[in-house]
């Protein structure tokens, strides 16, 4: 193959490396660029530089003890891992949340969507040169990290669900809190898309680059924005409900092209969309019990009220926070909606305290590895364009 | 049991109908379809499933290793495959020892499969034939074992002194690309 004496020489076969420590990678991503000129022949993504072998950490966890470990994954969209996570040990114990627990669940679900999107375009637009875009959007993402943290009382890694439930009720002050967030954030999107949804520069930095066709997104297991952004409406709170999410009126966006500027545009409308979901769960959530404890005693943690009044709340605390809980054999598969696209938990109990074996489906995983089929033959300055509108996150393709 | 789980069992029917010989054991708990089969009859039965008209499981979207020490054959790999037109969702099952020889790989018929058999090849040691870059994908490429191996250690690493930083070759990249 290659060695380095022959990059020297060979301007056709001239060879970039990007990263791992490279602005533009978000983390440390690594990629080999093989340029003809400047136009980009070959783009290979190298990673692994964050690998901590997450899976094999939950091996050694109990079940509450690993769902610290998702949220570390994807650390900007904590509360979705989370919620995979536990939907999946729901489903292995044969557990169904309380209706307002599960509204609870898609409202924190949906607020780190939106905060996972503010994210994103604030690093893909300062990547492009639009600094200011970038300091509107972590203007706002402060709002929505506030409003998580009212109500779990962590900013990023919230770890706020439990088998059957949440870990505490909803605060009042945070629904006066996510009222007014509602009311001034579509004021917000109309901004950032003012700066750039018809701006010229924009357009030719993201029309018709980095495109990839449907069967191809498909082939290469593509999931979320970067799937429907190639005009396929593929969207597991539609197609699949969990948590309740068939309630909810709200529509997924897609685009026709597949290009950078289409998954800029699916990324924008669903903020709108989540914008909705988390109003009418916000004004509809039912009454009622936090946790499901007295349905399955013995999988759910008894409410605290319960535990230091009665005796055998007493005991069953002890018993969860001593044994942990333990599934019946079996295994299960959930996937959800995640920012990035279909996270999926396959989990192995084997009957004990600890889970026999947690893989995590990866999105971004998935989506980096298509970063070749979309690169090719564009110009090297596009590549960083591309890598932005996939909307990688290294923690969780390396886990 | 929801109107899509009744689905995935109309998708079950049908391979049943034709590839019944290829399929060792079902398994429909807790609403999932797993099916296990042969690896010698896993890329014909996987072709079938992508290939039929009424199946149509186009996406490859999820392949993963477990690993049973007591077994004979201790790695089963899963292969989560998707069908987004007909939503279809069934996982197919496959037994292998991990220094087996002729264990296939699908990268010629699914794209998604080139990561993931890497990743599987990382953990668990396991060698796909006719993988076009089967390198080490998470670990670095002079790691020692795979790392999860019910046998690997959970804190494991490398002695320093085994590290020899001298060695002709060691802090450079010998070949790159998918050629």
């Amino acid at each position: 193959m290659f060695e380095y004496k022959d990059f020297l020489i060979d301007v056709e076969n001239f060879v970039v490396n990007i990263g791992p420590q490279h602005p533009s990678t978000h983390g440390v991503l690594r990629i080999v660029v093989q340029l003809d000129g400047e136009t980009v022949v070959h783009a290979e993504p190298i990673i692994g530089y964050l690998h901590t072998s997450m899976e094999k950490y939950a091996e050694f966890r109990t079940y509450h003890q690993a769902e610290t470990i998702t949220d570390r994954m994807d650390y900007v969209s904590g509360a979705s891992n989370n919620l995979g996570y536990i939907l999946t040990v729901e489903k292995l114990c044969g557990v169904k949340a309380t209706k307002r627990a599960e509204y609870v669940r898609v409202i924190l679900a949906e607020l780190t969507r939106i905060s996972s999107h503010l994210v994103w375009l604030g690093t893909h637009a300062v990547d492009l040169g639009a600094l200011t875009e970038f300091l509107y959007c972590f203007r706002e993402r402060e709002l929505v990290l506030d409003l998580i943290e009212t109500l779990t009382g962590a900013r990023m890694t919230p770890s706020f669900f439990r088998v059957g439930g949440l870990a505490k009720d909803v605060h009042k002050d945070f629904v006066e809190k996510a009222r007014d967030f509602i009311k001034i954030f579509p004021e917000k999107i109309n901004q950032y898309e003012a700066l750039l949804t018809n701006n010229k520069i924009w357009f030719e930095r993201t029309k018709n680059v980095g495109i990839i066709s449907k069967e191809d997104a498909v082939n290469f297991a593509l999931t979320g924005p970067c799937l429907r952004g190639s005009g396929l409406k593929y969207d597991v709170r539609k197609i699949n409900p969990y948590s309740s999410y068939e309630d909810f009126d709200f529509d997924v966006p897609t685009g026709d092209v597949g290009d950078v500027y289409d998954r800029y545009i699916v990324r924008m409308e669903e903020m709108r969309q989540s914008l909705k979901i988390v109003h009418q769960a916000l004004e509809n959530i039912p009454e009622g019990e936090f946790l499901n404890y007295d349905a399955y005693p013995q999988y759910v943690i008894p409410p605290k009220k319960r535990a230091l009044t009665t005796m055998e709340g007493m005991i069953s605390l002890f018993k969860y926070g001593m044994e942990g809980i333990k599934p019946p054999k079996g295994e299960a598969y959930v996937s959800i909606e995640n920012p990035r696209g279909e996270l999926g938990y396959y989990m192995i109990s084997d009957g004990s305290a600890f889970p026999y074996r947690m893989r995590v489906r990866p999105p971004s995983f998935c989506n980096v590895s298509a970063l070749n089929k979309m690169a090719k033959g564009h110009l090297l300055a596009d590549l960083v364009s591309i890598l932005g509108s996939i909307d990688i996150l290294l923690g969780e393709i390396d886990r | 049991m929801n109107s899509e789980d009744m689905e995935t069992f109309f998708a079950l029917s049908v391979i049943k109908d034709v590839m019944q010989k290829y399929i060792i054991l079902t398994d429909t708990s807790n609403g999932d379809v797993r099916i296990t089969t042969a690896k010698e009859n896993l890329p014909e039965l996987v072709k079938f499933m992508k290939e039929d008209s009424r199946l149509n499981f186009d996406m490859l979207s999820d392949l993963f290793g477990v690993d049973y020490p007591k077994r004979d054959e201790r790695i089963e790999v899963i292969y989560n495959l998707y069908s987004t037109k007909n939503n279809f969702r069934i996982f197919v099952k496959c037994r292998s020892k991990i220094d087996e020889p002729d264990y296939p790989s699908l990268t010629s018929i699914y794209e998604s499969a080139n990561w993931f058999e890497r990743e599987v090849y990382d953990l668990f040691g396991l060698k796909f034939k006719g993988h076009p870059h089967l390198k080490r994908i998470l670990n670095p490429e002079d790691w020692d074992g795979h790392p999860l191996l019910k046998d690997y250690p959970l804190r494991k690493r490398p002695a320093v002194e085994e590290l020899n930083f001298d060695a002709p070759g060691f802090l450079e990249e010998k070949e790159f690309g998918n050629k």
